[in-house]
């Protein structure tokens, strides 16, 4: 179900209803749940089969190690962990495996393999269900350094209401943000109708559904032609500009989704953590990936750069691990070598700035900041490319057509790109001058309305959001 | 915050409905998706009721309109195919006097978002009241044509005089390489089966109402006609519709025809279809 259509509304606001009403306060985390469980079924109900068989995994393994015999704690964390990356890797990295080590004749294993279809959102919630049981296990180790609070209550049957709640929340559940399991679980609690933060879910949902509706599902139309062969036929401006689309397009969906989520979870009384902090005017890589899919970068930093050693172990290690980090992040993404080369590509731009850091001195001033930005900028979503088109030789031809300037430019579809793209550079421009005139604030109002009646007007056809693939 | 932006947002679109009628034909379509929205949009509302009607995908979308005259309505749409436009004739319950039904690209589904678009209720009743939920009334219209006048300048100046020039031989032949890769893939026969099925259902459903069905493959690349799939379609569609019960356009695909890509004809090219198609109407009368 997309959140932009009618029976996702529909779903909502009967959700919404029933949830506040006075009687059902107690029965508040079964009413999302079940919507939630609607939701996720709506197209292929089959696909619920291996939600559930993730939720009994980490209700079981995070109970046991939280009231369990304490000796065993480390082997249901083990268990715990390894189920919920088997799942992950038999349902998304199958199909990858095969075809590159097996090959896909009828009737063998690799065509098996191959045919294995992608539960949609799994990334998102196995690497839920991992913070679960990881968090979990640390809260019950001496020395607890993180100081997480006790998720796990003594009665099994809470634990599976909440880890249900926590696993299938709508709002978030198939492309995210991320939520580790001690922002989560301290939530549930009974909600009220007068506590909601109405201006709050207002303007991540009108923000939210403007970026998505009006612009990336009008960038969509265009940024279609960046697949072979059709991007043979345009002029090197042509191309640059459809890939200057793109890079506007994913932003906007991917942050689109994001908001539309946290406004949502707003509404049902509980808080996401931001995704999205304007990550085409970051000035270093590094910041980039602060500010872009931040769940995700600070789970990988939690869960996986920093036990590999982070930057604790010396430079040798140290730039093993961004690369193994950003390695698997790009993997993460796709199942296919083009996403782990995206991965390893940003990698090696980490380690190249943590190298020249202290060594190079730049000056500082507004010019310099800005030639940073735009060159991280132009670095990004030149790297989109690989997000874009499913294989190398494509990606080349791509480049190799942007040089060549073999065809003649398309000004419709270079007036289209900017047309909609203005929106995305205005939301940046409008967060600077915020920073800079803070009164201008006040003038808000005027700022949402219109984007009301943008999304009224001019929104484009709908399009599955780009993150559901991940 | 919240009312006072609601207010705005009423205001901005009461706004826009009032001065859209009186602002200049500043019209440019932004890119091939909301062309045939806008296409679709444009039967349902302002087509004449006798019209004949052109059902294709993008091969057939090449003929000329002003050549085919204003009798005849093309719903043709890149991206799709005919099964779109029958769908959407059949569900206006309209009966046009002649649909012409272009064969190439029939393993292309119905396209049921744009069906949703044209056909529901809700939004058919905002269109006949305001302009603005047309396709063409979106404000997003302007902006693009007028970027679309300062792209065009820009695209001139930008240009090199080899880039000017047509598709150069190699990127004709790559885009050659990636058809012949493309039509070499038999088609499933359960899908081909399926398609060919609602085919036959919309095809015979207008029959019986009284419209004269016209069946024609549009001409393409002489060395791609005879590969997996459209051999395969062909084929099937010649048992499912045979030539003594059906009315066929044979546009021969022995004849070379030049493409600009292998599939799509240029001008010159399509306006011998068109030629032949009404030469082959004046015939049936």
């Amino acid at each position: 179900m997309l959140f932009t259509s009618l029976p996702f509304v529909a779903l909502v606001l009967i959700a919404l209803f029933v949830y506040y009403l006075p009687p059902m306060r107690r029965w508040q985390v079964e009413v999302v749940t079940l919507a939630s469980f609607i939701f996720y079924s709506w197209e292929s109900p089959y696909l619920l089969t291996l939600l559930v068989v993730s939720i009994v995994i980490n209700v079981v393994t995070s109970y046991f190690i939280a009231q369990g015999n304490p000796l065993k704690q480390k082997f249901w964390a083990v268990w715990g962990v390894a189920l919920n990356l088997g799942i992950l890797l038999f349902f998304k990295y199958s199909p990858l495996f095969a075809k590159t080590f097996l090959g896909g004749d009828h009737g063998s294993i690799g065509h098996f393999l191959m045919t294995i279809p992608l539960p949609i959102g799994i990334s998102f919630f196995t690497f839920q269900g991992i913070s679960l049981v990881v968090e979990v296990f640390r809260s019950k180790q001496p020395n607890d350094p993180f100081d997480y609070p006790d998720m796990v209550p003594k009665s099994f049957m809470e634990h599976l209401r909440h880890t249900m709640l926590f696993k299938t929340f709508f709002p978030n559940l198939v492309a995210g943000p991320i939520i580790k399991a001690h922002e989560f679980y301290p939530q549930i609690q009974p909600k009220l109708f007068s506590e909601i933060a109405w201006q709050t879910a207002f303007r991540a949902l009108v923000v939210g559904y403007f970026l998505k509706m009006v612009v990336a599902d009008n960038l969509k139309d265009s940024t279609f032609w960046i697949s072979y062969p059709f991007f043979l036929n345009y002029s090197s401006f042509t191309l640059g500009t459809l890939l200057f689309g793109y890079s506007m397009q994913i932003f906007a969906d991917f942050a689109g989704y994001s908001l539309i989520a946290i406004g949502l979870a707003c509404l049902f009384g509980y808080r996401l953590p931001a995704n999205f902090n304007y990550p085409y005017i970051s000035q270093s890589f590094a910041e980039f990936w602060r500010r872009w899919h931040i769940s995700l970068s600070t789970w990988l930093r939690e869960y996986l750069y920093l036990p590999l050693g982070g930057n604790r172990k010396g430079n040798v290690r140290t730039y093993f691990n961004l690369f193994t980090v950003m390695f698997l992040g790009g993997l993460w993404h796709g199942a296919g070598w083009s996403y782990a080369v995206w991965g390893t590509f940003h990698g090696l731009a980490l380690a190249l700035e943590r190298l020249c850091t202290g060594r190079v001195k730049l000056p500082e001033n507004p010019l310099m900041s800005v030639i940073r930005a735009l060159f991280v900028f132009s670095f990004v979503t030149l790297a989109w490319l690989l997000f874009k088109l499913p294989n190398f030789t494509e990606v080349i031809a791509y480049l190799k057509a942007m040089a060549e300037n073999r065809a003649t430019t398309n000004p419709e579809l270079v007036a289209h790109v900017f047309f909609y793209s203005a929106p995305v550079i205005a939301y940046y421009a409008w967060y600077l001058a915020k920073r800079r005139w803070a009164g201008i604030s006040r003038f808000e109002f005027l700022v949402f309305g219109i984007l009301l009646a943008g999304i009224i007007l001019d929104s484009g056809t709908t399009g599955a959001f780009i993150y559901f693939q991940f | 915050m919240i009312p006072r932006a609601f207010i705005v947002c009423i205001l901005a679109v009461l706004g826009w409905h009032f001065a859209r009628p009186h602002l200049p034909g500043f019209y440019a379509v932004p890119g091939q998706q909301r062309a045939n929205y806008l296409r679709s949009q444009q039967f349902v509302h302002d087509a004449p009721a006798d019209a004949k009607v052109i059902c294709g995908s993008s091969m057939s979308d090449r003929l000329d309109a002003v050549k085919l005259g204003a009798d005849h309505v093309k719903l043709t749409f890149p991206g799709g195919g005919p099964l779109t436009g029958l769908d959407l004739i059949q569900k206006t319950g309209r009966t046009p006097p002649v649909v012409w039904v272009e064969t190439n690209v029939i393993l292309r589904a119905a396209e049921e978002d744009l069906l949703d678009d044209a056909l529901s209720a809700w939004r058919r009743e905002l269109r006949e009241r305001s302009p603005i939920f047309k396709e063409e009334g979106r404000p997003s219209e302007f902006g693009v044509g007028f970027l679309k006048a300062v792209a065009t300048k820009a695209a001139k100046a930008l240009e090199t005089p080899k880039a000017a020039a047509a598709l150069d031989q190699d990127t004709f032949n790559d885009v050659m390489k990636a058809n012949r890769k493309h039509l070499d893939r038999k088609p499933d026969p359960k899908d081909l089966a399926t398609k060919i099925a609602r085919l036959g259902t919309l095809i015979d459903d207008l029959q019986t109402k009284g419209s004269k069905v016209i069946l024609f493959e549009m001409p393409f690349d002489q060395s791609l006609t005879e590969l997996a799939e459209p051999t395969a379609v062909r084929n099937a569609l010649h048992e499912r519709f045979p030539a003594d019960c059906y009315c066929w356009l044979d546009l021969s695909q022995a004849e070379a025809w030049q493409t600009t890509d292998g599939i799509h004809l240029p001008p010159a090219e399509a306006d011998k279809v068109v030629a032949r198609m009404l030469e082959f109407e004046k015939e049936a009368r």
